[in-house]
């Protein structure tokens, strides 16, 4: 059996890319994803691979600078909501909770209000995830159901934050084997005091969103979406290669345990 | 069929509308099929006797390590009675197409939906008890609470249940399971064993 002409090798996308590249190329800046832990315990004798967080459906950890996320997806399950919309489409919850030691300034953890604060910052983020995820999700696929990301803040620099959490999401998303439409991207590139976030689907050449926080002429946001296209490219190939040989590695390891 | 080594993220284009059909895993946009989980993609041609002209290859993408099982209308669900009323069974579905779900969904039989014939005279309590094992079909996404499944069908109904006195029930009838420890027979809608499972207890003893 032959595959089709013009099917193409998913591989091209991820040829010859290590992470350090990036490095270089994304000026100076660290870039580390990881979607799975593999675990070696008792010499040879286990071997098992391991999610990074165990209880949940997929997981990633994201470091992007000195920004340091983690997201945990749990469903798609069972939703209370009883509204029509839930009914033929599945749902998007989101919680985002920031570390004591995030920022600069320590939170009191006992002092953070967790009543619902419509104006405060980890609600905001949230809509902004939903706003960037939801073009992206096969949401009528999961009829009936909710889909639960949670994300905790380890650590923020004040620049990457917002893009962190939306990759660190889809990272989880397609470790969570939920349908996508594509892989969503986003870079925030930072200038003096205006922050530029573009969230990308580089094989739909879509943009799901762009936040923009500051004051600009429509020439140079012309000129920071081209940049950050760019730079949203580099980092779907990193996703595209770190996915894949997590990929490599179960089946090997499921080759070992047969 | 033939498995692949090439793997795929959501999103990868695979190739034109009119040289596969699109399976699970994979969706169709713009007369082309895109990938829409991680995984391997594979083909599978159909075969070339079954009649009609649809003999364009399957093309899916697998993943081995992790598959999601999602209550759909048509598949096969496993569950557990919760609870008995005079108009329609609860319970608890716990397995979709022999993949266990991660958060068990709740599930609902109606008094119509137990038996293919006589379904006016059916009587909920002595066709199913509380934690009876069923195997049912999923027919419609129901209301808000629960799915609506059906078990009007000879092989599907209780595939394993206890006694009062709480020993294994063994099935003597499409109507009538005995307790081994009492000798009593109590009224169960059974499901009617399939081969495969019949050919396994035969190696067994």
């Amino acid at each position: 059996m032959e595959q089709p002409d013009e099917c193409f090798d998913p591989l091209q996308f991820a040829v010859d890319l290590n992470l350090s590249d990036i490095k270089n190329v994304n000026l100076d800046e660290n870039v580390f994803i990881s979607k799975g832990l593999i675990n070696q315990a008792n010499g040879s004798s286990s071997i098992e691979s391991k999610s990074l967080i165990t209880q949940a459906n997929g997981s990633s950890f994201i470091e992007l600078s000195a920004t340091k996320v983690t997201c945990a997806i749990y469903g798609p399950r069972e939703t209370s909501s009883t509204s029509d919309e839930s009914y033929s489409k599945c749902l998007l919850e989101t919680s985002i909770k920031f570390s004591p030691f995030a920022r600069q300034h320590r939170i009191d953890p006992l002092s953070v209000q967790y009543d619902n604060d419509e104006d405060c910052e980890e609600s905001e983020l949230c809509s902004r995830l939903e706003e960037a995820l939801l073009p992206c999700i096969l949401l009528h696929k999961y009829p009936k159901s909710q889909i639960d990301i949670i994300i905790d803040v380890i650590e923020d620099d004040g620049q990457h934050l917002l893009s962190a959490i939306i990759l660190s999401a889809t990272v989880a998303l397609i470790d969570a084997c939920i349908e996508l439409y594509d892989t969503v991207v986003a870079k925030s590139l930072k200038t003096n005091d205006s922050l530029f976030t573009l969230c990308y689907m580089p094989n739909l050449a879509q943009v799901s969103c762009i936040f923009f926080d500051g004051e600009a002429t429509p020439n140079y946001l012309d000129e920071l979406t081209d940049e950050a296209v760019k730079q949203c490219q580099l980092l779907h190939k990193a996703i595209c290669k770190v996915v894949i040989s997590d990929l490599k590695s179960a089946a090997a390891l499921n080759r070992k345990i047969v | 069929m033939s498995s692949s080594e090439y793997y795929c993220v959501p999103g990868d284009r695979l190739c034109p509308c009119d040289r596969a059909t699109a399976g699970p895993g994979t969706y169709e946009k713009q007369n082309c099929i895109y990938a829409s989980i991680a995984g391997t993609i594979q083909l599978t041609t159909v075969d070339q006797s079954s009649n009609n002209s649809d003999k364009k290859p399957i093309i899916s993408v697998i993943r081995q390590d992790r598959s999601l099982a999602v209550p759909s209308v048509g598949s096969l669900a496993y569950c557990k009675i919760t609870n008995v009323t005079s108009r329609f069974v609860r319970c608890l579905v716990f397995a979709i197409n022999n993949q266990p779900l991660k958060t068990p969904c709740h599930g609902r039989i109606t008094r119509e939906n137990i038996e293919s014939i006589n379904k006016d005279s059916v009587v909920c309590s002595t066709k199913f008890r509380p934690d009876d094992i069923v195997l049912a079909r999923i027919i419609a996404l129901g209301d808000a609470n629960a799915y609506l499944l059906s078990t009007a069908e000879e092989n599907l109904g209780v595939i394993t249940a206890r006694s009062v006195a709480g020993g294994k029930l063994i099935p003597i009838s499409d109507c009538q399971m005995k307790c081994p420890m009492t000798n009593t027979v109590e009224p169960r809608k059974v499901a009617k064993i399939q081969a495969d499972l019949t050919d396994e207890v035969s190696k067994l003893t």
